[in-house]
């Protein structure tokens, strides 16, 4: 057993994982067929998941599919239900049960911030609206007079044209 | 044993409760551990371990060290534990905690205390980013800038006091205006 660790916004939508199998021996669990699968959060919630029959590179919340028996054997993807990842907690586990073969736990990270966005990683700080209100409270009332230029500004113009 | 779970967590955070995953030797998961039959211990790195009384508790509180069942029938061998706030402390970069039951097996869970906090949508927790942080800076590189916004802060006051029918302000007597 591997505990899976995931590092996932809070809020997140439609995500899949990646979730291995083993046999007792060890060994790759190919064509493994669920039994049950739960999961609990550290604000208390906890509930069962549906597992059904997913599709590679497609969302179904619940939905589990291995990837590849011959090239991948023991690998499948696994769609978590939104609100496993919903704000309100910082942490959640799930596990899928099987009867003849042990899934590795999943243990999801839940963070504020987005570790898929390229430009800020999700930080409302960096925002650009958040930058231009950071610029105009620093100095509002060269704001306000620079508004009213600019309004004075665009005035003319539609007065000329 | 290799370590897998890890936990990236704000140095200083106290109440820190973490889910832990419990196997028997044969792979399969390990249920109805008794808290009494468990020894715990975290290191820090550049410390000794530091062996923790493990305990049970009832749902929904907080005690150092303390272990608790989630449900055996829906979440088989996963189980919540208290860690420590002086495992979290600030002073380290890492942690590992270590969990041994006689007859089940935990993996190693790993913290990365880290500054800043992931928990923390406006800015991670970096105190540069704070607005009020950023007005230092921004003031104090333009300061003609800020000359003229202080400027038109008095006019708006006097101009507040003359419609009021005040007389001036204190600091505009004293500056001669």
């Amino acid at each position: 057993m591997s505990v899976r660790t995931y590092t996932l916004q809070r809020g997140s939508t439609e995500r899949n994982v990646l979730v291995t199998a083993a046999r007792r021996d060890g060994s790759p669990a190919s064509r493994v067929a669920p039994v049950s699968a739960g999961f609990v959060r550290d604000d208390g919630a906890k509930g069962s998941i549906s597992v059904v029959a997913g599709t590679p590179g497609r969302w179904t919340p619940g939905g589990l599919v291995e990837i590849d028996p011959e090239l991948a054997p023991g690998v499948y993807q696994f769609g978590v239900p939104d609100e496993v990842v919903a704000a309100g907690a910082t942490r959640a586990a799930v596990i899928i049960v099987a009867d003849d073969a042990t899934f590795d736990p999943l243990d999801f990270d839940i963070v504020a911030f987005d570790p898929q966005e390229p430009e800020r990683i999700g930080m409302e700080a960096l925002a650009f609206e958040s930058r231009i209100r950071c610029l105009t409270t620093a100095f509002p009332l060269l704001a306000v007079e620079e508004q009213k230029r600019l309004r004075e500004k665009e005035r003319q113009r539609r007065q000329e044209a | 044993m290799p370590v897998h779970q890890s936990h990236t967590v704000q140095w200083g955070t106290t109440e820190h409760s973490i889910f832990v995953f419990a196997q028997r030797h044969d792979g399969t998961p390990a249920t109805g551990l008794d808290p009494a039959a468990g020894a715990a211990a975290f290191v820090r790195i550049g410390d000794g371990a530091t062996p923790i009384t493990m305990r049970s508790r009832s749902a929904g509180s907080f005690a150092p060290g303390a272990i608790i069942e989630i449900d055996p029938a829906l979440l088989p061998g996963v189980y919540s534990f208290d860690v420590p706030d002086e495992a979290l402390a600030e002073g380290a970069t890492e942690a590992v905690l270590v969990i041994r039951f006689p007859d089940a097996l935990f993996e190693p869970v790993k913290f990365n205390l880290v500054a800043y906090d992931p928990q923390d949508a406006w800015s991670l927790g970096m105190t540069q980013l704070q607005d009020y942080k950023r007005h230092q800076v921004l003031r104090q590189a333009l300061p003609r800038f800020t000359e003229m916004e202080l400027a038109l802060g008095r006019q708006n006051e006097e101009a507040l006091a003359e419609h009021l029918g005040e007389s001036r302000p204190d600091w505009a007597i004293e500056a001669g205006q």
